[in-house]
């Protein structure tokens, strides 16, 4: 009769552990199967048919159509620089440099990766559209009021993210250690 | 009632352990077999085999594609190999970017192209099966090789995606005209030999 509780409660908490991790996993809580790219996390193989099964599994659950390898990239991050969670309430400056590509746009993005409801209808900004500094540096201001310069909105009230997509990118997704400085900063500037 | 042994609460450890990790394996790969709103679903529910359907463009409240970037345009088209080869074509307009994107059953990229491999004012590709493409290569004219650039799709079924990068807001209507300007046919293999 021990014998069975001692069993069943095992195979109870066994059970549980292993769909905890699977979420987890799944969802960015445990970080498996990502790069890191500077303070940004990349799937550098959600793109590509060998795609590792962590991958496969979040694109499956989640509908997503990742871009392809050779097509872009995406960097997402849901942290500061300084790795403190991103809060509506604060104002944050992201630059000064993006890593080298064609094209980037960088996006604030809610819990599952739509744009963010705001007044300005403004969901994205394009490396195209900025104001930048005479040797090409950039300082993008995100917060839900509005900003001068380059103004990314985000709404009041809620977690947020931020999805750097880079189109047609020079780094490979074998490169992405070596990058580690090419990334944007997310710096917080002041809070509410 | 005795406490239990150093040596019981170690086993029961290790056996919640092999358990988790057991589970673990399972969930994660059971996932993609019954997920049913997959990336694949979803583009079969917008329309029939064949025919190029221009995405709505991501909103807060357009909640289909997730982590789909609202400055780029993109239609789908999705195809089947059942009836031969399959044609992806899609021309270059003015966009600064475009590139076509080939996804299997199981949604993942197996092949991209972009605009800087595009020909002839076009991107193109022919997709086959591992089968379609022996029929094709045993029939080749050496003297007058096909110029078409073959992928192998590793499912029967699957689709294209065109992305069109548009330079600013006013200007995602001419984008996503040129996204939905793609077109994927089928091309029974006696016609492709030409």
């Amino acid at each position: 009769m021990k014998t069975l509780a001692a069993a069943v409660a095992v195979a109870a908490v066994g059970l549980a552990l292993g769909l905890w991790t699977t979420q987890a996993a799944l969802n960015g809580r445990l970080r498996v199967a990502v790069d890191r790219l500077g303070g940004w996390t990349v799937e550098a193989r959600a793109g590509a048919a060998d795609a590792d099964p962590y991958t496969r599994a979040r694109l499956e659950r989640d509908g997503e159509i990742p871009l392809a390898l050779g097509e872009g990239l995406r960097l997402t991050t849901r942290q500061d620089s300084d790795g403190r969670p991103l809060d509506p309430r604060c104002v944050y400056k992201v630059g000064s440099h993006a890593p080298p590509s064609r094209y980037w746009t960088l996006e604030a993005i809610d819990a599952a990766g739509f744009p963010l409801e705001n007044a300005a209808e403004l969901y994205g900004l394009r490396s195209n559209e900025i104001l930048r500094e005479p040797d090409g540096a950039f300082w993008i201001w995100v917060s839900a009021s509005v900003h001068s310069g380059n103004w990314l909105p985000v709404a009041p009230g809620a977690r947020f993210g931020l999805a750097l997509r880079l189109y047609d990118p020079a780094l490979s997704g074998g490169a992405v250690g070596v990058e580690q400085t090419s990334a944007p900063r997310v710096i917080r500037e002041r809070c509410e | 009632m005795r406490p239990p042994s150093l040596a019981r609460v170690f086993y029961g450890a290790a056996l919640v352990g092999v358990v988790a990790a057991l589970t673990h394996l399972v969930a994660l790969l059971a996932i993609p077999s019954v997920a049913e709103r997959d990336a694949y679903a979803r583009v079969v529910a917008l329309g029939p085999a064949f025919k190029t359907v221009v995405l709505p463009p991501p909103g807060p409240k357009s909640r289909e594609f997730p982590y789909a970037d609202p400055a780029v345009a993109a239609s789908v088209c999705f195809y089947d190999l059942g009836a031969g080869p399959v044609r992806a074509r899609a021309p270059l307009g003015r966009a600064a970017f475009a590139s076509l994107s080939f996804h299997s059953r199981r949604g993942v990229a197996f092949y991209a192209l972009t605009d800087r491999a595009a020909n002839k004012g076009r991107m193109e590709a022919l997709i086959v099966s591992p089968e379609q493409l022996r029929a094709l290569v045993s029939h080749d004219d050496e003297d007058n090789p096909s110029d078409d650039l073959r992928i192998v799709s590793p499912t029967l079924k699957g689709f294209v995606m065109a992305r069109v990068l548009s330079e600013g807001q006013d200007l995602l209507p001419q984008a996503a005209e040129q996204a939905g300007a793609m077109s994927c046919a089928a091309e029974p293999i006696a016609e492709a030999e030409k």
